[in-house]
Parts: C-alpha cells; sequence; structure tokens
C-alpha cells in the first residue's frame, strides 16, 4: 500500500487541491483511502472566511473522518468501523463512500492513530491512502512512505524567502539514512537552549547522540557550538522532527555549517519529498476593514524560483494540470 | 472523582490567561494537580514543561488571529515529534475556537467563549461532557402561582359581586352563534376523535358561519387571503421540527429570579414560519409563546378547518393549526391561545383546551369596546368563554388593551377587575394583565414625563391593594416606548422586564425589537434581541430592586379610589351592557367605541 502525505507549510497552500488532484487520477477507487490529520471540507477557511476547495470523494473510496462528519458533507457514506479514537468531531470511523460528493473530514490528529489507520486499511485491500495535512502540521506524517509538500504565496509573499525555505526544507528532507556510531548517548527531545548546553558538557565521551524525539534549531546549536573534534554523529528519528524547528532556514543553515566541519547529521528512517507544489495564492489582509481578500503572485515567476533551488519535482497543480502530477508520484 | 490529573495549564498568549486561572480553580477544586505556565513561554518551551511536570493533561489558551492558529499547531506538532502525544491530552481554548478549529489545529478537544466548568474538568478527567438540556428539565413555568386571590379591598369586591351577580343572570337564559358553534365543535372534536363521522354537524356549523367560512364546509374554498399548506411542506415541517429540536439547548433568561415568565408572541400567518419564531424564542430562554390570529378572524363567524396559511398577519385558528403547533412545542413551553375580543370567542376556549394550550385570554370590556364586538353579544359569550376556560383547566389573563385606545388606566382596570371577578365566581383562574405602556392618557397627563417607572408601579400596586391575584404586565411591556431602532428598542423592553421583575410580577410578555414599527413581518433576529436584552437585565438587577418615587404610592392611591368609583357607577347603571354603551368603562371622547361586530345576534336559549 502506498501512504502519501500532502502536506502544506502554512494554510491556503493547496494541499486540498493537490489531494483532488491525486484522487482524480487514481482509477482505481475501491482501493482508495482518504483521510485527513485536520479538518478539511469547510466550503469557507475557518480563519479568513474565504471560500476553499472541498474533497470531492468518488463512490467506493474508503475515508476516515469523525462521526460527527459523517452526515456533514454531500457524500453518502456507510460507516464499516467505529473506533474508539477521539476527536473534538466525535470518534473516528472508517467508512465507505456510497454516493460521490464532497466529504467533510476530520481524521487522526497524531502519528500513533495515523499508523492504526494505516495498518488497518491496508487489512481492508487498500492499494492508496492519501493522508491531507492541517495548517502546516507535519508530525503525524512520519507514519507515512511520501510526502507532497504544498507551499506558495500563502506562506510568504517574499519570494526570496520562499525559495530559501523551500530549498531548506528539500535539503532536510534529503539527510542520509544512518545509525551513527558508537558509543552512543540516547536522548529524547531537544527544545530549550539549556538542555543543549547540558548536553555538550556530557557529549565528549560519545561518539553519537541519538534524539528520540523533536529537535530545536536554538538548542542544537547551542550544543554544536560546543561539540569539538572529531564531531558526533547526530541522530533524529526522521526527517520531520528536526523540520518543526522556529526557523527552518537556520536549522539548513546550521547543518551545512556542521556537514562543513566535518559532522554528520543522519535520519534513523527516510521520508521521501516527493513533489513540491506551488500554489500563488494568498489572502491578502485589509487593516482598514480587517477582511481578507483572494490575491496572487506571479505563478510563473513563484514556480520558477523555486524549482531553481531544489532539486525535487515542482509543479503548479493547477496550471500544469494533473499529468505532470501522475508522472512525477507514479499514479495510473 | 476519577484518579487525580496531573494538568498544565499555558496561556500560548502575551496577556490572556484569565480564562485559564479560572479553568485553574475549577480543576483545583475537583482535587486535580495544576501548574499554570507563565504566558511568555515560547511552543518549544512549554512542551519541555509537559515533558518536566510528566502532564497527563495539558490546556492552551489562546485568541485568535491570522498566523496565530499555525503556532498553535506547530505546538501540537512538537507534542507529537517529541513522542509524548500518546501520553498527553490536548486541549484549546480562547475566542473563536471551535470544535471544527480545534480539529484542523490537532487538538483533542476545543474550548469556545463560554465553555462550562464542567465540560473542562470531564475532559480532565476523561469523561464525556454532557451539557444539560435546560428545555429538556425544565418544567412548565407557573404563571398562577400559589396565587391566593384574596380580596383586600372589600367595598370594591362588594362592587363588583353585585355586577357579576347582575351580568349572570342576565346571560343565563340568552345564547348566540358563537355559542352555539363552540358546542357543535365540541360535539365535532368527540366524534371525530372516535372515529365517527362528522358531517352532519359540519353542515349545521356551517349554517352559524359567515358564508367565506360556509362555503369552505359546503364548496371546499377558504378564504381569499389563505392556502392549504402541501403535504410535502406539512413533511418538511415535521422534519424542520426534529431537526431543530435535536440541536437546541435552550438558555435561562432568570438568573437568580424565580419569576416572571416571559412570553413572546408570534403570528407570522404561516403555521410552519411560526414554528420557526417559536423555536428561536424557545432557544433563547422564552417560557411560553402567545398566538395571534388574523384581525378578520375576530370579526367573523366561525372558523374553517384545515393546515392553512395566511398570506397577511396573523395565524388562522383551525383545529389542524394549532394541532401543528402544539406537536412542535418544546414540553417546557407555556402556550396561549387568545380568545378575548370576537365572534369565536367561546369557540377558541374550545380549541385551545382540546389541541393543549396552557392559556388563553378573555376581556369583555376590551373586546367591546376597544376590539369592534358588540358589547352584549362578547358579554353572552364572554361568560361562556370563562365557563368553558374554568372546564379545561384554562387560566386566562384579562388584557387592558383599551388603554391603547385611550381608556384611562382606572377605567380598564375597572373593566378588567369585573372579568376577573366573573371568572373567579365561575371557577376559573383569572390573571391581571394591565399594560404597560406609554399610552394616550400617559401622554396626555404626562405621568411619564420623568420616567416610566411611577406610572407602571403605581398600576402595579394599586391592583395588589384590591387582590392579591397573578399580574402578567404586557402586552408587550414597553409598547409604545419602542421606536424602529433596534437597540432602542431592545433595551427599552429590557429595562421594562426589570421593571416587573422588581416589582414581583408573575409574568411578562415582551416584544421583537422590531415589531412595533415593522410594518411587515417581524425578523428572527430581533425576537433575539429582546430576549437577551431581558436575559441582560435579570443578570443586570437579580434580586436587586428598582426604586420608585413617592409619586407611585400618590397615582396608586388616585387610581384605587377612581377604580371604586367608576364601579359605582357601573352598579348604578343597573346593566353592564348599558354601562358599556354609556361610557362608565371608557367614552368615545376617551377612544372606547361600544363595537357593532355580532350586532343583534343575541338570541334567548334554544
Amino acid at each position: 500500500m502506498k501512504v502519501l502525505g500532502i502536506a502544506g507549510t502554512a494554510k491556503n497552500t493547496g494541499k486540498t487541491t493537490t489531494t483532488v488532484s491525486i484522487i482524480n487520477l487514481w482509477s482505481r477507487h475501491r482501493e482508495l483511502a482518504v483521510t485527513s490529520i485536520g479538518y478539511d471540507g469547510e466550503s469557507r477557511d475557518n480563519v479568513t472566511g474565504l471560500p476553499k476547495p472541498r474533497l470531492l470523494v468518488p463512490a467506493g473510496a474508503l475515508v476516515v473522518t469523525a462521526s460527527r462528519c459523517v452526515g456533514a458533507g454531500s457524500a453518502g457514506i456507510e460507516v464499516l468501523t467505529k473506533t474508539d479514537i477521539g476527536t473534538p468531531l466525535g470518534k473516528l470511523v472508517i467508512g465507505r463512500v456510497q454516493k460521490a460528493g464532497l466529504v467533510v473530514m476530520a481524521g487522526p490528529n497524531n502519528e500513533r492513530a495515523l499508523k492504526y489507520f494505516i495498518h488497518k486499511l491496508e487489512q481492508m485491500g487498500i492499494s492508496l491512502l492519501l493522508v491531507d495535512g492541517a495548517l502546516g502540521r507535519l508530525a503525524p506524517m512520519s507514519a507515512t512512505q511520501g510526502l507532497v509538500l504544498a507551499t506558495g504565496a500563502s506562506r510568504t509573499t517574499d519570494m526570496d524567502r520562499l525559495a530559501r525555505e523551500s530549498s531548506a526544507f528539500a535539503a532536510l528532507f534529503a539527510l542520509p539514512v544512518g545509525e551513527g556510531s558508537e558509543p552512543r548517548l540516547k536522548q529524547g527531545s531537544l527544545l530549550v537552549e539549556k538542555q543543549g548546553e547540558v548536553l555538550a558538557a556530557k557529549a565528549a565521551n560519545y561518539s553519537t547522540l541519538e534524539f528520540s524525539g523533536v529537535v530545536d534549531v536554538k538548542p542544537l546549536a547551542a550544543l554544536m557550538a560546543q561539540l569539538q573534534p572529531p564531531l558526533a554523529d547526530i541522530v533524529v528519528r526522521d526527517p520531520v522532527k528536526l523540520l518543526l524547528s522556529q526557523d527552518l532556514v537556520a536549522a539548513a543553515d546550521l547543518l551545512r555549517e556542521y556537514q562543513g566541519r566535518g559532522g554528520r547529521v543522519l535520519v534513523r528512517k527516510q521520508l521521501p519529498l516527493k513533489v513540491i507544489t506551488v500554489n500563488p495564492f494568498y489572502p491578502d489582509y485589509n487593516e482598514a476593514n480587517g477582511e481578507f481578500s483572494p490575491a496572487y503572485l506571479d505563478a510563473v515567476e513563484v514556480h520558477r524560483t523555486i524549482a531553481n533551488c531544489v532539486s525535487t519535482p515542482v509543479i503548479d497543480v493547477v496550471r500544469q494540470g494533473d499529468a505532470e502530477l501522475a508522472k512525477v508520484l507514479d499514479l495510473q | 472523582m476519577s484518579v487525580a490529573k496531573k494538568v498544565v495549564l499555558a496561556p500560548l498568549d502575551p496577556v490572556h490567561d484569565i480564562g485559564l486561572k479560572m479553568i485553574r480553580r475549577g480543576l483545583d477544586k475537583a482535587g486535580h494537580s495544576t501548574t499554570l505556565f507563565p504566558p511568555d513561554y515560547s511552543p518549544q518551551e512549554i512542551v519541555n514543561g509537559i515533558i518536566e511536570h510528566e502532564a497527563d493533561v495539558v490546556l492552551i489558551s489562546r485568541t485568535l488571529g491570522y498566523g496565530v492558529e499555525e503556532i498553535l499547531a506547530k505546538f501540537v506538532d512538537l507534542v507529537d515529534a517529541a513522542g509524548i502525544r500518546d501520553r498527553v491530552k490536548l486541549g484549546v481554548g480562547g475566542m473563536a475556537i471551535r470544535a471544527e478549529l480545534a480539529a484542523e489545529l490537532g487538538f483533542d478537544e476545543g474550548f469556545g467563549p463560554g465553555t462550562p466548568m464542567e465540560a473542562a474538568v470531564a475532559f480532565v478527567e476523561g469523561r464525556e461532557y454532557v451539557p444539560p438540556k435546560a428545555g429538556a428539565q425544565r418544567d412548565k413555568f407557573d404563571v398562577v402561582g400559589a396565587s391566593p386571590y384574596n380580596w383586600k379591598n372589600n367595598s370594591i369586591k362588594g362592587l363588583l359581586d353585585q355586577i357579576a351577580q347582575q351580568i349572570i343572570s342576565w346571560s343565563e337564559d340568552k345564547s348566540s352563534p358563537g355559542i352555539e358553534r363552540a358546542k357543535i365543535r365540541e360535539e365535532i372534536i368527540r366524534l371525530e376523535d372516535m372515529g365517527k363521522d362528522a358531517s352532519q354537524l359540519k353542515k349545521e356549523y356551517a349554517s352559524l358561519s359567515d358564508e367565506v367560512i360556509s362555503d369552505s364546509y359546503l364548496k371546499g374554498t377558504i378564504h381569499p387571503q389563505t392556502r392549504r399548506l402541501e403535504q410535502s411542506e406539512l413533511d418538511s415541517l415535521k422534519q424542520y421540527v426534529e431537526r431543530t429540536q435535536a440541536r437546541m439547548n435552550p438558555t435561562n433568561v432568570r438568573h437568580t429570579l424565580d419569576k416572571p415568565g416571559v412570553f413572546s408572541q408570534y403570528g407570522t400567518g404561516c403555521p410552519f414560519m411560526d414554528i420557526a419564531h417559536i423555536k428561536v424564542a424557545e432557544g433563547w430562554g422564552a417560557d411560553g409563546v402567545i398566538h395571534f390570529d388574523p384581525s378578520w378572524g375576530a370579526r367573523t363567524e366561525g372558523f374553517m378547518e384545515g393546515y392553512l396559511t395566511h398570506q397577511q398577519d396573523g395565524s388562522v385558528i383551525t383545529p389542524q393549526n394549532l394541532q401543528a403547533i402544539k406537536d412542535a412545542l418544546m414540553g417546557s413551553t407555556l402556550w396561549q391561545v387568545r380568545a378575548h375580543r370576537g365572534l369565536n370567542t367561546p369557540e377558541t376556549v374550545v380549541l385551545a383546551g382540546h389541541s393543549g394550550a396552557d392559556l388563553t385570554k378573555i376581556n369583555i370590556c376590551y373586546g367591546a369596546l376597544g376590539a369592534g364586538t358588540e358589547p352584549a353579544r362578547l358579554t353572552v359569550d364572554g361568560v361562556e368563554s370563562i365557563k368553558l376556560a374554568a372546564k379545561y383547566n384554562l387560566p386566562f389573563d384579562v388584557v387592558t388593551n383599551e388603554e391603547l385606545c385611550g381608556v384611562p388606566a382606572h377605567k380598564a382596570f375597572a373593566g378588567m377587575l369585573i372579568v376577573a371577578n366573573l371568572g373567579l365566581i365561575l371557577g376559573a383562574q383569572p390573571i391581571l394583565q394591565p399594560l404597560f405602556c406609554y399610552s394616550p392618557e400617559v401622554m396626555i397627563n404626562e405621568t411619564m414625563a420623568d420616567n416610566y417607572i411611577d406610572f407602571n408601579a403605581a398600576k402595579i400596586l394599586a391592583l395588589r391593594e384590591i387582590i392579591d391575584a397573578p399580574i402578567w404586565p404586557g402586552a408587550p411591556i414597553g409598547f409604545l416606548t419602542q421606536s424602529e431602532e433596534r437597540v432602542q428598542s431592545s433595551v427599552s423592553t429590557g429595562l421594562h422586564a426589570a421593571l416587573a421583575a422588581s416589582l414581583g410580577v408573575n409574568a411578562i410578555s415582551i416584544a421583537t425589537s422590531d415589531e412595533a414599527y415593522s410594518g411587515g413581518p417581524i425578523a428572527a433576529a430581533s425576537r433575539v434581541d429582546t430576549l437577551k436584552a431581558v436575559k441582560e437585565n435579570f443578570r443586570f438587577f437579580g434580586q436587586a430592586k428598582i426604586e420608585p418615587t413617592p409619586r407611585a404610592q400618590q397615582w396608586a392611591a388616585e387610581m384605587v379610589t377612581q377604580i371604586e368609583e367608576v364601579l359605582r357607577n357601573v352598579v348604578e347603571i343597573g346593566d353592564f351592557v348599558d354601562a358599556m354603551y354609556k361610557g362608565a368603562l371608557g367614552t368615545r371622547d376617551e377612544g372606547a367605541y361600544p363595537g357593532r361586530a355580532g350586532k343583534d345576534t343575541v338570541s334567548g336559549v334554544k
């Protein structure tokens, strides 16, 4: 079973548009399942009030959503399995779409719950599971096998910054897989600067510093600054654990600098970044009336700027259509 | 209580942590161990703190703006990536937080404004929070209460008794088409309840009705301003009621007060629309609703049958329309069907009784002097209606709407007391309904030049000096003080409600904020306006009282004297109907015109 995550770097970067495109590309509807790690299917954005594309799911496909969402869309859904996993919109169920239509989706909101459903859906004969992201959330995506990243003007209208961020993102996903050498010091998360300093004091006796949890750039910088050659290997579980840094560009710069000093940063498990989709749309905030209105950057320029600084394929789904996406994701 | 939890409360917000402090107090009281983080922690610092405290539950508070939700999402991501998401339950609260947004952000629960403490405690303890269904648990409000009906002014009581005896003996050997139709209607209902054919009786009924009504029985035509609701409309009405009822969680407007009960009136013309308005009234805390029928209904002999919608104001009384409305009411909602003024008064009481209404409305004097019904006819019909109200156990209010025509309060009150005493003698439960209004009399005499309190208070004080009886100012309170401006209108209604509560009356009827000047359909939102205004006033005043000036007591004393004079005059005239014609209860100059509808229809008993 393929498990594809569709994550966005911010709200309104085109996650749902990309998801809808992939659904359209997958003809074996009875082997398709769709869920969301957040809430999808609102006709208007929960914050800006602007219209949003909604998830149109074909008949035959399975969905994982919260019980209170089952009757909310226009799709006819038959509930097959109920679970005890809760969300603010009720407990999660697996349902089969009987009548194609819009589905309001609020699915598993953490990695472990998502893993549970991946296992369950595989048993039910699903060959493609799409996991729609939420609001730049990435952590549950660790459970997928590959990621589609939606980014664009909604993240920032500063084209230069968009390019540097995309490049940083791609660099973190490209980290090599490895265990590092022995002896190793195992740690949980690295969240605050003090932890970095404390750890640096103990690090001299170890060849590998391995983190099972999340690693933030600030304490990591504090740690790396203290480390002396031979530099220890830094090992994290997967790229997502480094991606939640407050400043992604700074994180990528820090890792490049460490690598430049001869150090290694490794991941236990890779999460392939399959494609970056770009969206020139952004909600423009009007201070005077407190309202948002739709606005666009130049689509061609957004695409070119990002494509120029990453080796991952970059697609503007709306402009280039589904065929390009199908090719990159190897879907038929 | 379940096992004590370790709870971290974190305001992911530069300033706002009042909500969390309140929740913390509730959680501490429930025996949980709580830690409140300072408001300047970063998401990373909060996650680190959660790990250090080994928290079971984390409650985040945050006001929302664009971009803020990404900080919240990032926080949830950090918890997940740190590998502790399985062990920690995450809740988020604040303005603009809704379940959908909480789901989108990856939280386990979202708490919007007004979330009860119990919901947060239930979340911490891992219990499902079941909000109390105010409507389901609420009992019907008791308007009459434990009123002893003690007369406190024996002189007035003596006069009223003389008048009542005269009315009863005068009407004893008389009847009218209205009374005959009421009897036939009771028989039709009895037969149809047994599944028997009542068509012969309906022909007889038709013969006692005006042409437009009798045609509906004999030719199947209906009143030109009405239309039959289609089956599909009735089906969707049923679904609408079920759907709406399932979502309703009615509020309580009374705060710490035991009374007054709050009534809202409806009468859009369409039973379906009426029901929608009733649901709004119920949802925003009304204790009861009042059915308004079209004005032509009061001047037309007879009622039609069927589910009928009316193109103009007022909803047509038919057995089926009333049943549809009754079926849509919440169990706790009081329902008043007004019979007070027209040619169908006795039959209205019969239909109200049979369709399960709680209250009706009867006032012979207003109907005869302000609403166009001939005095002798309405006296005969009124006596019968009061007997029927006693039979069907329907308390009725006696509204002094003639005040709006210009009749001074003391004359209107004398009429009200005549009908109320008649009610008591005939075994019914009358409710006094003085207006709380800016009436012509008030304008001319400038009794509200300084404030709206004294004269309204004087009315209540005067009535209380005469009798201990339930009082229900109406109809609606503050009438003619409200303008076309919604805020002004709502504030005025709210303050009149506060005055009524301060005076300890049993119930009030309130207008919608657009009612007095709408010149057309009432908007549901304006119904919410005044219910909320009333609620806010009750919250504001609580058990505190409004203090009238000494003028109120003076006016009350004057009013009692004047009422006695009026009653003495009626007794001297010797005949109640004659007294109405002679202006004892309001002169033509004062705006009281003896009505002509139903003239010469009173007959000897067949």
